[in-house]
């Protein structure tokens, strides 16, 4: 028996858990790990049958499996070998493997009862955990503990960990069935606690997870570097050495560090010496090892030769590429005008691109046609948070003194679990020590409500009806803080008797939002009597045609309950920006342009068809348009229509097979530049550390060479090749926010991470982002509107909305595509320059109407659409092989009850039809969606290498919010039947 | 990391091999004048493939007794002795008769390669797909119905078994190895099947299924069939030649005609 002083063992929190899969990212680049071969694996657990016909009742839970390091193993037992491959030691108690001796029997992994055994098919050995000993030796934890964004995986002596539970008075999980004394322990669930385990429901995992076929192209060759033995061994001959940075993947820039032998990256965990994640980090970092050494990646310039869409192309030099590029965009503006030519970036492009050189570039050229992924993404939350407070700025942070104060965490369309799953584990860690109130409302039950104290399954699209709900009854209930609004809110009243005479009620909000009186009730008296409410909102409430007014809704939510500019309560929705002002351009060098059609590409789409309002016949783009933009048949009949299409990415995908010139860009380590904007004000620093594959450049390296062509050298420097000088000259140079924010700071602090504005939080210094809070120690202090308050409702809000048909007063709307008729907008058919842009920029502008809507009596279903599981991020991780196999196919979330009606079951195929297309999908049933919903992400396209699909795009339609340009990508009406 | 120079035999490499083997043999098959199996050099093919078809032995042997450093070094050395010595006991019977004793153990050979081959290239695919398969086994969404009571009386009963087995032995580490075998025959087989009884009664092997929970019993036990047959054929054409013959003329080599 070991001595439970000195045995080893992992503490797994099912509480915590969020099935991320961080670890198994974790255990495979440790321990060189392909496909198929596991150490550990996280199984989501959900409910196929289930007698309670109340929705929010659903479960989702999820198991991390792996070895029990059992006392009595018995697998240890099983193996055949004398002396046996699998040992105990005596000490630790850990079971191990010895790889040397296994003749790959399997009668280890037959013997275990907790099917905790793995095997390498290839090289016909079984694998088992063995809390990473080669990293114990070096007085490391097991990977999978040290980068838990949640921290549901503690490492330790068994008696440590049992008296850590106890101390938190956890209940644990009983789970020697099999008389094996297992040492792993579990956690169990907060709300499982004295329940017989008969109480819990049966759940099952979906059939998409267990379905080994779909997985059959991930064979070991897809395994490469730290992923395969030999090739670790090989790499292991050069030294290692160790350089912080942060992820580029999404916005989020978590604190990484990169290991390093020689030109290539061999392992990347969270970074342990930053003071807020404390390396933490989520799958999707980790797993870019696999875009670092990818046999996808695209390594010279393409010209295509073949008509579009055939993937016919030749190999090119960038010379002609160049060349050819800059002689056909000098065409274009010859003949169309130099707006002619639209560009398109997205988060891979990264900031140094889309603040600093794009803007250069295009601003030279004379195009106003520029975009972001933001209309898709947060548009709408930047626009109404501009027009309230005057900058995109939110205060609080991830830390305990902030966000880890707040009694309550209110989601609203926010699936924060599975879309910044790290600083989602903090949160919810939080929530259990505080014992804090977690509300999410959401279509369906995510991952976030999953681990919340209730859960508000909303019809999608009315969360503006929820919040009005909510401000009627605070104002009638007098639960709102009247000092606050009086001091600090400009145009309160206004609202409040708008909000009044217009009777949105909780009668009222009910019946549009499909839930209950009494839930909106005891949800508005929860953020109201809290001491700190942190209201998260995100693409759930953005991605709508009423996007800026539902955000301005919850900010108002959060304000008029004293949630605004202090600690521990805030309006928040990913992800805080600074004012952010691209580099200057001398009036002289400035050609004269016609106004931007829209501030979203969608709008394009009708110019490159059509010519009108005047034509676009040139895009230069990154990422996958052909993926993301919405109502992708109209797309690609736009796409096909244009003169040139110049593709930047990493990989060849939907949008590469429509492209004249498909280049091959660097991304991350390979280039250098921040990451993204982090959601806590923070700002990460990557050095160039390793050289890019085969001629692969950086996108700073296209538009400077491109802008020789046109004789920008001047402006567009050759030294901007350099990523710390084109950061430090000039984005830190144009934005005062920054100004802090230098190469020199940045590279000197272990995390490579400033937070922004700058402050440096030593005592007696105030952080003047908490305006409110910091304004009795500094009076001054004051938000930038004009009034220096918060701008709710004034004579100047009221024109700019008036100018587009709107009131400032939040008249509730919502989707003309829903089941029920609800007031929607009708657009007018003539373009205008829209009043809320600093640029002229075109829209349409409309009217709220509350007529019937014709709508084919088909279309009987919502469509919602969203971001898949953490592994996942838009079209780049679906090229990791690692993120294919957690998560391989595009699936439709469907009701048990509705799936039944329609003769279908879990794992069948489903044909998904709206007006706009249709694709097909695999049925995951589940019961934690409202019945009328399904659910479908995004980020799939047909031209990827292991899973490819139809993009949900093919589904959705171009309705553009006439205040902020986002479109509405999450409220359609669809059919649903068996394939 | 610590299998750098560990030996194996890619899934291709075996399906090579096998169907090499099947090539070789059916030109054999097909040699149109193919020595009878008593002729010299058909008793010498069969000699030297007997010896060679010895190694799955040896490899059984040596991965018990702790004389093999490197284990799968001799699986596979199993695996190539196998083949060639299958290669040799074809041109041994080549003018043989399929339809007599000795028949039923060359198609028991036959059939070992060919479930061999598959177990290993194919069907041990299916232990990467037995990871978490049994994460119910944790019992946290629904109770695990097992008589804990008898579990545990079958482990008191192994327990006790092992003080007179090997004292020195754990139970919970424990099972028995070749020298158990030698010296206590009986209490290892008993043990065995008290061990047997227990993982009869936790269901894992079961939960694999039986194509994959079974195969390498079912290889173990025809090749325990073929041992039988082998050395029974061996013992029948040198000591009972004159009954092998069945009247005919005896034109191999033989120590006693017995049965003539």
């Amino acid at each position: 028996m070991t001595d439970a002083s000195t045995q080893l063992a992992l503490m797994i929190d099912l509480e915590r858990c969020t099935g991320c899969k961080s670890c198994e990212a974790a255990c495979k680049q440790t321990n060189a790990l392909g496909p198929n071969s596991y150490r550990n694996r996280v199984m989501w657990f959900d409910e196929q049958d289930n007698d309670n016909s109340q929705v929010s009742s659903a479960r989702l839970d999820f198991l991390t499996v792996t070895c029990q390091q059992c006392e009595r193993p018995a697998c240890l037992r099983a193996c055949p070998v004398y002396p046996k491959a699998i040992s105990k030691d005596p000490v630790t108690g850990v079971v191990a493997i010895n790889e040397n001796r296994c003749t790959g029997c399997g009668e280890c992994a037959l013997a275990c009862p907790y099917g905790a055994i793995g095997y390498n098919a290839e090289q016909h050995h079984a694998v088992k955990c063995d809390l990473c000993s080669e990293r114990r030796a070096r007085d490391l934890g097991p990977a999978c503990a040290s980068v838990c964004p949640t921290r549901a995986i503690s490492f330790g002596t068994r008696k440590t960990l049992l008296e850590n539970a106890s101390n938190e008075q956890r209940e644990i999980l009983e789970t020697d069935h099999f008389l094996q004394d297992p040492a792993t322990i579990y956690l169990r669930r907060l709300r499982d606690k004295g329940q017989p385990a008969t109480n819990t429901s049966q759940e099952t995992t979906p059939a998409l997870m267990r379905d080994h076929q779909v997985r059959r192209k991930l064979t070991a060759k897809v395994a490469r570097g730290s992923y395969k033995k030999s090739e670790k061994i090989e790499q292991s001959n050069e030294p290692e050495r160790i350089v912080p940075g942060g992820c580029n993947i999404c916005f989020n820039g978590c604190p990484i560090k990169y290991h390093l032998r020689g030109n290539k990256v061999v392992n990347i965990y969270g970074n342990d010496e930053d003071p807020v994640f404390q390396g933490r980090v989520c799958p999707k970092s980790q797993m870019t090892l696999q875009m670092y050494n990818n046999p996808h990646r695209l390594l010279r310039p393409l010209k295509r030769v073949g008509k579009r869409g055939s993937d016919k192309f030749t190999t090119i030099s960038w010379d002609q590429a160049l060349a050819e590029i800059a002689a056909k965009l000098t065409r274009v503006r010859d003949q169309h005008g130099s707006e002619a030519l639209a560009i398109q970036s997205g988060s891979r492009t990264g900031v140094l691109n889309i603040i600093g050189i794009i803007p250069l570039f295009a601003g030279l050229w004379g195009t106003d046609n520029v975009a972001t992924t933001e209309p898709y993404c947060s548009l709408g939350r930047s626009m109404a948070l501009n027009l309230t407070q005057g900058s995109g700025i939110m205060p609080n942070v991830y830390t305990e003194e902030d966000i880890g104060q707040a009694e309550v965490y209110v989601y609203i369309g926010d699936n924060q679990a599975e879309t910044r799953p790290v600083n989602f584990g903090m949160v919810n860690d939080w929530r259990i020590k505080n014992q804090a109130t977690m509300i999410v409302v959401d279509p369906r039950l995510t991952v976030t409500a999953s681990k919340a104290d209730k859960w508000l399954p909303i019809r999608s699209g009315t969360d503006m009806a929820l919040g009005l709900g909510i401000i009627h009854y605070l104002f009638e209930q007098d639960l709102f803080d009247q000092k606050f609004c009086e001091q600090w809110i400009v145009g309160w009243q206004e609202w409040r008797d708008f909000v009044i005479q217009k009777q949105y009620d909780l009668d009222w909000a009910a019946a549009m939002t499909d839930l209950q009186t009494s839930q909106i009730e005891h949800l508005a008296r929860t953020i109201a009597e809290a001491e700190g409410c942190m209201i998260f909102l995100s693409r759930g409430i953005n991605q709508h045609t009423n996007s800026a007014q539902t955000n301005r809704v919850y900010m108002f939510i959060a304000a008029m309950t004293g949630n605004w500019g202090r600690h521990s309560g805030g309006y928040f929705n990913v992800s805080s920006e600074v004012s952010w002002v691209s580099p200057s351009i001398p009036e002289q060098r400035k050609p004269e342009t016609r106004a931007a059609i829209s501030k979203n590409p969608s709008a394009w789409i009708e110019a490159m068809k059509t010519g009108s309002p005047y034509p676009i016949k040139a895009l230069i783009t990154s990422n996958n348009p052909l993926m993301h933009w919405p109502d992708q048949a109209r797309v690609r009949e736009a796409v096909e229509s244009l003169d040139l299409v110049v593709h930047l990415e990493l990989f060849k995908n939907a949008t590469s097979r429509y492209a004249d010139y498909v280049l091959p860009m660097a991304s991350g380590i390979e280039k250098g530049g921040t990451t993204r904007f982090a959601e806590d004000r923070r700002i990460v620093w990557n050095d160039k550390l390793i050289d890019p594959p085969g001629e692969a450049k950086s996108d700073h390296w296209f538009w400077i060479e491109l802008g020789k062509k046109f004789g920008f050298d001047d402006l567009l420097k050759e030294d901007y090749k350099q990523p710390r000088k084109l950061w430090d000259e000039l984005l830190v140079a144009s934005t005062p926010d920054l100004r802090h924010a230098t190469t020199e700071r940045l590279t000197s602090l272990p995390n490579r991470t400033v937070r922004v504005p700058w402050f440096d939080g030593e005592e007696g210094e105030i952080d003047p982002v908490y305006v409110t809070e910091a304004q009795a120690q500094k009076p001054e202090l004051s938000y930038p509107t004009a009034s220096g308050k918060l701008e709710f409702w004034t004579g100047e809000l009221e024109a700019k909305f008036q100018a587009l048909g709107l009131s400032a007063l939040p008249e509730f709307y919502s989707e003309a595509e829903q089941l029920i008729d609800m007031p929607h907008i009708d657009y007018d058919q003539a373009v205008q320059v829209s009043s809320f842009f600093d640029d002229d920029t075109l829209v349409c502008s409309g009217k709220i109407v509350d007529e019937k809507v014709i709508k084919p009596s088909e279309f009987d279903t919502e469509l919602v659409t969203g971001r898949p599981p953490a592994p996942h991020f838009h079209s780049w991780t679906h090229y990791f092989w690692q993120a294919q196999e957690m998560w391989p196919e595009l699936y439709c979330q469907i009701h048990p009850d509705k799936a039944n009606t329609l003769g279908i079951k879990d794992g069948d195929r489903v044909i998904v039809k709206t007006e706009n297309g249709e694709i097909k999908a695999r049925a995951w049933l589940y019961r934690g969606i409202r019945p009328s919903s399904v659910f479908i992400p995004i980020g799939w396209d047909e031209q990827q290498p292991y899973h490819p699909a139809a993009s949900v795009n093919h589904l959705t339609g171009t309705r553009l919010d006439p205040v902020s340009q986002q479109a509405n990508l999450k409220t359609h009406l669809c059919r649903v039947s068996k394939a | 990391m610590d299998n750098n120079n560990r030996p194996d035999l890619s899934a291709r490499s075996i399906v090579m091999l096998t169907g090499s083997v099947i090539a070789i043999a059916s030109v054999i098959m097909l040699w149109p004048d193919a020595p009878t199996p008593g002729s010299s050099l058909a008793q010498l093919c069969g000699a030297l493939g007997a010896l060679l078809l010895l190694a799955p032995f040896a490899f059984v042997i040596m991965k018990r007794s702790g004389l093999a450093n490197s284990p799968p070094a001799w699986f596979i050395g199993h695996v190539l002795a196998t083949s060639l010595g299958t290669c040799l006991i074809f041109i041994h019977v080549a003018a043989g008769d399929w339809f007599s004793p000795p028949g039923i153990v060359l198609l028991l050979l036959v059939f070992l390669i060919l479930q061999g081959s598959l177990l290993r290239a194919i069907l041990s695919r299916g232990f990467s797909l037995l990871f978490a398969r049994s994460s119910a086994s944790t019992g946290f969404s629904a109770p695990v119905n097992l008589d804990k009571a008898a579990l545990q009386g079958v482990i008191d009963a192994k327990t006790q078994l092992l003080g007179t087995l090997d004292s020195a032995a754990e139970e919970a580490l424990f099972s028995p190895a070749l020298k158990h075998w030698l010296h206590h025959p009986w209490k290892s087989f008993r043990y065995l099947a008290l061990a047997e009884r227990e993982v009869h009664m936790i269901g894992a092997r079961a939960s694999a299924g039986i194509e994959l929970g079974w195969s390498r019993r079912i290889h173990m036990l025809a090749a325990l069939g073929f041992y039988l047959g082998l050395v029974s054929h061996i013992v029948v054409v040198l000591f009972f030649a004159g009954y092998a013959a069945d009247g005919g003329s005896i034109d191999w080599w033989y120590i006693t005609d017995w049965g003539g």
